[in-house]
């Protein structure tokens, strides 16, 4: 039986160390960042999840990227489809101990009057700022489609 | 030190659970092996939107990505999965763009006998040759564009219920929202339903597939 009872602890140990992986947790986390491909002069959209690691919510109030001008924006479908508009937002709250995810069809950065081409592989620096006058920063990697990148 | 009967004890215990542990492998081996020779799932039922009225699609001639003409009449005989939107979208065109790609992966050879079409909304920005760059972008479906005059486009949008409206913006270009449905046309040139937006690609495969199997 002793043996069988090692193998469990090994196996709870192994379980929990695998949570801890990430001890230097940020309180605010940003990650899968993406943008779509566009060529410059044009716009693109961004997509990311941020997650609030804390015991409060967090509120994200406005990003900003040197490839063009950047906004955070909320696609709003009626109807199935019968209408599909793109609302800007000026703030979103991640509630506490919670996540938001930018996603297509949802909320998404735009970045308009885009000063390069942004071909698949490109990264791009965004700046995304907090409620209180903190920022964070993430790079998007720019792709088709959602996902290609794991930690 | 373990006592002799504790040891009988254990080593029954061992032969028990490996006993039980080919007991458990072996169906779930079979099933897997069950699960290699499954055909294409078969779609038997739509997950869009059924027409209560199926109707003759609105017929149309319009000028493709290749500046070709291109009459809806002539796609009889394929299923056409119909979207309208513009290459300067940035969010909700590529999305579906991106379920069309998906749908058009999982249906495989059956792609052959689809049409994917995306009819422009911003014919001022969507040249033939802005269309062309456009659709070449997702390389797993062949989608074609189309373009024309704002005389040859009012009757379309008119015909698939198609909303525009042109939000200008501070910069001095403009955003355009639209309706966001893709249009589904059977063989026979009956429009039978529409996928709403927030369907997957695995939804309109299902779709496309339920139409080829029941025309």
């Amino acid at each position: 039986m002793r043996r069988y009872r090692w193998v469990m602890t090994l196996a709870v140990l192994a379980g929990l160390t695998a949570g801890c992986a990430s001890t230097q947790q940020q309180p605010v986390e940003i990650r899968d960042a993406w943008v779509r491909p566009a060529a410059a002069g044009g716009e693109t959209a961004g997509y990311f999840t941020i997650e609030n690691h804390t015991k409060a919510p967090v509120t994200l109030t406005g990003i900003q990227s040197d490839w063009g001008d950047a906004s955070m924006h909320q696609t709003v479908v009626e109807n199935n489809g019968a209408m599909a508009k793109m609302m800007p937002v000026s703030s979103v709250e991640i509630p506490a101990v919670g996540q938001v995810t930018f996603t297509p069809g949802g909320y998404h950065v735009m970045i308009e009057n885009l000063k390069g081409d942004l071909a698949p592989g490109e990264h791009v620096a965004l700046s995304i700022r907090l409620e209180g006058g903190k920022s964070l920063s993430v790079t998007a990697v720019v792709q088709d489609q959602p996902g290609g990148h794991h930690h | 030190m373990i006592p002799d009967k504790e040891r009988i004890a254990l080593g029954r215990m061992q032969q028990r659970l490996r006993t039980s542990l080919v007991a458990l492998l072996l169906p779930v081996l079979l099933l897997s092996a069950g699960c290699g020779s499954t055909a294409r799932p078969t779609a038997t039922a739509l997950r869009g939107v059924a027409l209560k009225e199926v109707r003759p699609a609105g017929d149309f001639t319009l000028t493709d990505h290749h500046g070709e003409p291109l009459q809806m009449q002539d796609l009889h005989g394929k299923v056409v999965a119909l979207f309208f939107g513009y290459t300067h979208c940035p969010d909700i065109c590529p999305l579906t763009m991106s379920v069309m790609s998906q749908a058009a992966a999982a249906l495989g050879k059956d792609a052959e006998q689809v049409r994917f079409l995306f009819v422009t909304v911003d014919p001022e920005r969507d040249s033939v040759g802005v269309l062309a760059t456009y659709v070449a972008r997702w390389d797993q479906v062949n989608v074609t564009g189309l373009t024309g005059s704002q005389e040859q486009l009012a009757p379309v949008y008119a015909q698939y219920n198609v909303a525009i409206e042109k939000v200008p913006k501070q910069n001095g270009g403009y955003a355009v929202n639209h309706s966001a449905q893709t249009w589904l046309i059977d063989q026979k040139g009956m429009m039978r339903a529409y996928l709403p937006m927030g369907a997957s690609g695995e939804d309109l495969a299902n779709d496309i597939r339920y139409l080829l199997k029941n025309p």
